[in-house]
């Protein structure tokens, strides 16, 4: 029970929550293709997917798990650690989707990751203050 | 990828991050009396209508593009942050926030190349 309490353990959810909502999503934009137009920008044809709206709920479920964790550690900390998601998500991708990852994808992935932990503290403040 | 799916891509990040903050703005407008229903309001609405923009706009970029493409865009959601903070309130950023916004800016760069 205090495993289940600890915010830790709760941003864990919360980051896996995020990574399954993302595939959930991605499944449900590309369901349906046949009709129609492939490169629209606006994408309303995806809500006609069940996948998306489970996406959507996993979404808001996590969302509701991280207010949570933010009344039990500071916005800095909590920023750092939920970086995993740029981890989770693409590493969902490949395991789920199938999707290949390049070395250049790879290297992406990684800057951004770094670039996301060295930049928390400040976008925490930011975020504090706008 | 595509110009405009990288337009797309960092649009739908500027949508997130201003959605957010005006969320964030209604919700603590509501603890202070007297209070103002008409800010509230408006911040309330624009910011519901900038996420469900960005919600459409990413289920578009999905369709055509990779998740693990895709996904790293959002890195750019702090970086919007402390630029933002930077330019509107003067606020001084640490060489390893400019390190970070580097990182993510050539991390996204690499990504977005076809």
């Amino acid at each position: 029970m205090r495993a289940i309490l600890s915010p830790y353990f709760q941003l864990g959810i919360s980051a896996i929550l995020i990574s399954a909502a993302e595939v959930f999503m991605k499944t449900g934009a590309t369901a349906d293709l046949g009709e129609i137009d492939a490169v629209a920008v606006i994408n309303f044809a995806a809500l006609s997917s069940i996948a998306t709206w489970i996406g959507v709920v996993f979404y808001v479920l996590s969302f509701v798990i991280w207010l949570h964790v933010l009344r039990h550690m500071p916005l800095t900390q909590a920023y750092a650690l939920s970086s995993i998601v740029h981890i989770l998500v693409p590493v969902s991708a490949w395991l789920f989707l199938h999707e290949t990852i390049s070395i250049r994808r790879g290297m992406g992935i990684l800057l951004v990751l770094i670039g996301t932990l060295l930049v928390a503290a400040s976008s925490a403040n930011a975020e504090e203050k706008l | 990828m595509t110009l405009l799916a990288i337009s797309i891509g960092i649009l739908c990040q500027f949508f997130l991050v201003i959605g957010n903050l005006l969320l964030k703005h209604a919700m603590n407008a509501t603890h202070h009396v007297p209070r103002r229903w008409l800010i509230i309001a408006s911040n309330f609405a624009i910011g519901t209508g900038l996420l469900s923009l960005w919600f459409f706009l990413w289920l578009g970029l999905l369709r055509s593009w990779d998740l693990s493409q895709i996904f790293p865009f959002e890195g750019l959601s702090p970086v919007l942050l402390v630029i933002g903070a930077w330019i509107f309130l003067g606020e001084r950023v640490s060489p390893r926030a400019w390190a970070g916004v580097v990182l993510i800016g050539v991390g996204v760069g690499l990504l977005a190349q076809p």
